[in-house]
């Protein structure tokens, strides 16, 4: 934990020293955001109800999709692109010889300070207007349960989004792979609601994307039961230990390409 | 060589580059399918709640059409060469094509149709897939001098996003970090040009304002050309607008790139 905090004070500096590109980072997270706002316009223009959810009511989901998206290109998107370089250039070897963990070196090296800041800010006002206009009351249990899958959704995103980069292992160019992920990253904007019930079948049991970002809100919505809860931490857990496998495997195979 | 050999060799050269990643090629393309299927999903639940027949001016049909046709259409008009002119610039490898016989200019523009060539071919054979299901569906009515037309204004917009892509590159020449730059540049081109939405949504004094602009004449102008929203009058004079807007780009680009080649310095090489 220490180790971490060395490691956000370490890129903290380091972006300092470029403070233009900081903004940049900044100005182009928002304009991304922006893109991501066009649906909300969409919204509230055609009055979209899901499921008897108000456009309000959806802006917890999309809110929490916001969110997420923050802490994911803040804390591993810089990192799950760069393992593949490292795999490429040889110099996850140097990596392999550091007395830590070499799943938690490579994977959450670089912390990003710039890109998660606007994401997160709008991400978070709109949850809270949602909450709002839902008359969610603001109790402890409310809180809990929402940091607590919100937590659950941070443990689910670093399981399925490092896939591509665990895949740079046996294949070199993986690049067109994270970006299908990506792109159905953004399958998650919308309450799984939306979609026939195939695919929140697929969604929710065979690749969980729906449960990071949609159980948050069903559970202030009051449409999740503790089971569903449940299945989401187990699922989260069992998650991260069969990556942890993986990775253990692909390390085994890895035959340190070049330096 | 002659100047008709050269270009031939540079377009071939484009033919043979994008053919060089297939693999990179069509999963892009299924990448570019999910948000098209995320779309149509929201679209779907929009119009079953609210009932009505046509929203922003679109039936059902017709923008699940847009969708699809906007989402084909911004991946073939995609521009890719924004970040080879940066480093061209910024390292010097501008430099060879200045003591070339021949223009980078041209060189750029025939190397990107020479890419797209590939790109052109499927696209159009998915599309006569998605017009002969739409046709069979009632959606779209086949029109000879839609499809005649929508062919015409598919390549004027290929030429217009170069030319585009092509005045933002002469940014390269001032600033030092140029990458975020592009990515916001594409960003907005896209929105801007209805790659994302139809341009409706955003109410309609924004697309009035937006027809003085150049970016609805690369995707939201020839998609609406064949799927029939653009009446026939309204047809021609989009295709003279168009043309319009590539001679004064043109003209732009020229001008621009004239002006910032007196600051560049060959660094490298």
């Amino acid at each position: 934990m220490r180790l971490y905090g060395l490691f956000i004070k370490n890129c903290l500096i380091a972006q300092m020293e470029f403070r233009g590109n900081f903004m940049m980072s900044l100005i182009v997270e928002s304009v991304y955001l922006l893109a991501k706002l066009l649906y909300v316009l969409v919204v509230f223009r055609t009055d979209l109800h899901v499921d008897g959810i108000p456009p309000e009511g959806l802006l917890l989901f999309i809110g929490m999709h916001t969110v997420m998206t923050g802490i994911y290109v803040g804390v591993f998107f810089t990192n799950f692109m760069k393992i593949p370089e490292y795999i490429k250039d040889g110099s996850l070897d140097l990596m392999l010889t550091k007395p830590v963990s070499l799943q938690f070196m490579a994977s959450l090296r670089y912390v990003d300070l710039a890109l998660p800041i606007p994401d997160i800010l709008v991400g978070f006002v709109m949850i809270g207007i949602g909450w709002h206009a839902m008359d969610i009351p603001l109790t402890f249990l409310q809180l809990a349960g929402f940091g607590l899958l919100l937590f659950i959704g941070v443990i689910i995103t670093y399981c399925l989004m490092i896939i591509p980069a665990l895949l740079s292992f046996w294949f070199v160019q993986t690049g067109s792979v994270s970006e299908i992920a990506h792109s159905v990253w953004d399958a998650n904007n919308f309450p799984m609601a939306i979609y026939p019930a195939w695919v929140r079948r697929i969604g929710t049991f065979v690749i969980p994307l729906f449960l990071i970002t949609n159980f948050g809100p069903m559970f202030l919505l009051g449409q999740l039961n503790w089971l569903y809860g449940g299945l989401a931490l187990t699922a989260s857990l069992v998650l991260f230990a069969v990556v942890r496998l993986l990775w253990n495997q692909a390390v085994k195979g890895y035959s340190s390409a070049s330096s | 060589m002659n100047r008709r050999k050269l270009y031939t060799a540079v377009f071939s050269m484009g033919v043979q580059h994008s053919m060089e990643y297939r693999v990179h090629f069509f999963l892009g393309l299924i990448g570019a399918m999910f948000p098209i299927l995320v779309q149509y999903f929201i679209w779907t639940a929009v119009y079953q709640h609210s009932g009505q027949d046509a929203l922003f001016s679109y039936s059902y049909g017709q923008i699940i059409m847009y969708t699809i046709l906007a989402g084909l259409v911004s991946k073939l008009i995609a521009t890719q060469f924004e970040h080879q002119i940066a480093d061209d610039i910024k390292n010097g490898g501008l430099n060879k094509y200045l003591i070339k016989p021949i223009s980078y200019f041209g060189y750029r523009l025939i190397s990107f149709f020479g890419q797209k060539a590939i790109y052109y071919g499927i696209t159009v054979m998915l599309l006569v897939g998605i017009i002969w299901f739409a046709a069979s569906g009632g959606v779209l009515k086949v029109e000879a001098v839609r499809l005649v037309l929508f062919a015409i204004t598919l390549w004027g917009a290929l030429l217009l996003n170069f030319l585009i892509a092509y005045c933002i590159c002469a940014s390269a020449f001032y600033l030092h970090e140029i990458s975020y730059f592009f990515v916001i540049t594409s960003l907005l081109v896209n929105i801007l040009s209805g790659g994302m939405f139809p341009l409706e949504i955003f109410g309609d004094s924004v697309v009035k304002a937006l027809q003085y602009t150049p970016f609805p004449y690369t995707i939201y102008f020839p998609v609406n050309v064949l799927s029939g929203k653009t009446e026939v009058a309204a047809m021609y004079q989009g295709l003279l607008i168009q043309c319009g807007w590539i001679v004064l780009f043109f003209l732009l680009s020229r001008f621009a790139w004239h002006v910032s080649m007196k600051k560049y310095s060959a660094v490298g090489g």
